[in-house]
């Protein structure tokens, strides 16, 4: 599984309907946590898009975490560096969701 | 993936982040994307200053960014500071500087310089109202939160109040422009 591949996995776990409570998104075997959020707005330092603030937390049930910033999901679909990520960790995680 | 960027939120929070300036809860604001034109109607009314700041992506990109307040010296200074610069991370010296000309608690800065987003005190809807995240323990932050709180209901009336005059859902597309 790619990175790109586990973001798109994730966006089906962060959705109103796994909401089990505020800003926590429970699917299968993973947990999001996006408590973390900001409420603001950044520009994406490579390109000058908008991007979300703050960090999510990505659980799996048997105690794996990961911790990124939401511009990630930007970051992979513009091909920008992801660099400070765990991605093998997150993709593990995700190929296991 | 809940849409963090949907119009109307953006709309929303650039009258919420207008409030706040004008209030002097903040001692600037900074939109980054346009607002209508009844938006910006709307912060005039509230007695702000609007004034560009240009700044360049790293692909070379020219962005434009607003700062919203009711003192010009303290936005002429953020434009010295900011105008003509390249986006980059988070430098301590920015963060610093990002608090002070924004109104987030220098605790808050420092913990986030030492360990950004580190779990805090806050409920999760005390923590959504904030454009900073608050530091653990936070004695700044809890003093702030009425303050938002009162700023974001007005936010809604006004929001609300813009929705029925045009009656509908309008997107944003129209580019900010200067208050004065």
């Amino acid at each position: 599984m790619t990175l790109a591949e586990a973001l798109r996995r994730l966006e089906k776990v962060w959705v109103p309907k796994n909401s089990t409570e505020p800003c926590i998104y429970r699917s299968g075997k993973v947990t999001l946590d996006a408590r973390c959020l900001e409420r603001g707005i950044i520009s994406c330092p490579y390109c000058g898009a908008m991007m979300g603030m703050g960090m999510l937390t990505l659980r799996h049930e048997d105690g794996r975490a990961v911790r990124f910033q939401p511009g990630l999901f930007h970051y992979v679909e513009a091909g920008h560096p992801t660099e400070g990520v765990n991605v093998a960790l997150l993709v593990a995680i995700m190929e296991d969701a | 993936m809940l849409d963090i960027l949907r119009p109307q939120k953006l709309e929303l929070d650039a009258l919420y982040l207008g409030l706040l300036a004008a209030r002097r809860i903040k001692p600037l604001s900074r939109l980054e994307y346009p607002v209508s034109p009844d938006v910006l109607g709307r912060l005039q009314g509230l007695g702000l200053v609007a004034a560009p700041v240009r700044q360049v992506a790293q692909n070379g990109a020219r962005l434009t960014h607003w700062v919203l307040g009711t003192d010009p010296a303290t936005i002429r200074q953020y434009q010295l500071e900011y105008e003509g610069t390249t986006i980059g991370d988070s430098l301590p010296g920015v963060i610093r500087s990002e608090a002070r000309y924004f109104g987030y608690p220098p605790c808050c800065a420092e913990a986030f310089i030492r360990e950004p987003y580190a779990p805090n005190d806050l409920a999760v809807e005390e923590q959504a109202l904030l454009f900073h995240h608050a530091c653990p323990g936070c004695q700044v932050t809890p003093r702030l939160l009425p303050l938002y709180r009162a700023a974001l209901a007005e936010a809604r009336r006004l929001h609300e109040g813009l929705r029925r005059s045009r009656g509908g859902v309008k997107r944003l597309t129209a580019p900010l422009q200067a208050c004065s």
